[in-house]
């Protein structure tokens, strides 16, 4: 009688056994997989890449800033979507940029000043402004388009670019 | 001998737990193996628009499409795979149909800038950047007429 008693708990133990690890471990990108489209899940990282990249599409949220990296398999940041922040854009502003193979910025698209100004900008090797396509970053809103040399004299194609 | 018999028991289930923890750990991916697990595709959408947002890298480029209601791509982020431009980044908007209308990329030697406009037959129309070869990496405007045309408005693409 004891032990016809034995088996079921016995049985019931390795249940358990099996529950409880899979609670533990069970891991947050293999939710993601399960996760269905009616379904919202919260994750500050998450990453998506496959053998040759390892490093692929990174999406990361940090005190409150988002960011999406695209990078190559050497890992470096390729392109970037993300909300940018510092001590001249204390409000967050949206930002996309396309990354040479050292990483540097070439292109970008960028809202900025009190009046969040839509900008394009295009960089040189060195880093430095060759183009910029734009509104005027005060209440007006005039369209400019102003180019530069390599020693950073600026001529203005059109419209009034102000510094 | 009764002692033996009490005891047992305790250790058959923990072994029984042990063991169904055990199948579980060697069955099922932990944290840390799914940190390093490769998920090369991933999927965000609702029952309005099932395409969503794809993520993917393939062969080890990176890739991102937006879709439409209808599935059609309209805006895609990702690199060049051909030999000459592999690497290099894109963005593209595209229209109703689907086709690029809008590319930002970097391009040639230089990994120059540019930003190409494109009309509904997909030529070429409007290019802004800085020169893809060279040392100058100057500015350049150039425009394209229905006849194809070239006119450069600025600098010389």
């Amino acid at each position: 009688m004891r032990k016809l008693f034995q088996i079921p708990l016995i049985a019931f133990c390795a249940f358990t056994g099996g529950f409880a690890a899979q609670t533990l471990l069970v891991s947050n990108p293999a939710l993601a997989t399960a996760t269905n489209s009616a379904t919202t899940k919260f994750f500050s990282y998450f990453k998506v890449n496959d053998q040759k990249n390892p490093n692929g599409f990174e999406f990361s949220t940090k005190d409150g800033i988002p960011v999406q990296n695209l990078k190559t398999a050497d890992g470096t940041v390729r392109a970037q979507i993300a909300m940018f922040k510092d001590e001249n854009e204390p409000n967050p502003t949206p930002i996309i940029t396309l990354n040479d193979r050292k990483g540097s910025v070439r292109l970008l698209l960028r809202m900025a000043g009190p009046y969040d100004s839509p900008l394009i900008i295009l960089k040189d090797q060195e880093q430095k402004n060759r183009v910029i396509l734009g509104t005027s970053l005060d209440d007006k809103g005039e369209p400019f388009l102003a180019t530069f040399d390599r020693k950073g004299n600026a001529t203005t194609i059109f419209g009034k670019y102000e510094k | 001998m009764n002692l033996r018999k009490y005891i047992q028991f305790p250790i058959l289930a923990f072994c029984a737990f042990a063991g169904g923890f055990a199948a579980q750990t060697m069955l099922t991916s932990t944290p840390s193996q799914a940190a390093s697990q490769l998920m090369s595709y991933f999927k965000v959408s609702d029952p309005a628009n099932p395409k969503g947002i794809e993520m993917y890298v393939n062969q080890g480029s990176p890739g991102q499409n937006f879709y439409a209601y209808d599935g059609m791509i309209r805006l895609q982020l990702g690199t060049y795979t051909a030999p000459g431009e592999r690497n290099l980044p894109l963005v593209s908007l595209n229209d109703n149909s689907g086709r690029i209308r809008m590319l930002l990329r970097l391009a040639g030697g230089n990994e120059a800038p540019v930003l190409i406009f494109k009309d509904k037959q997909q030529r070429d129309r409007m290019v802004i950047g800085l020169n893809i070869v060279g040392g100058d990496e100057a500015a350049f405007i150039t425009t394209y007429d229905a006849k194809g045309v070239k006119t450069n408005v600025l600098g010389n693409f």
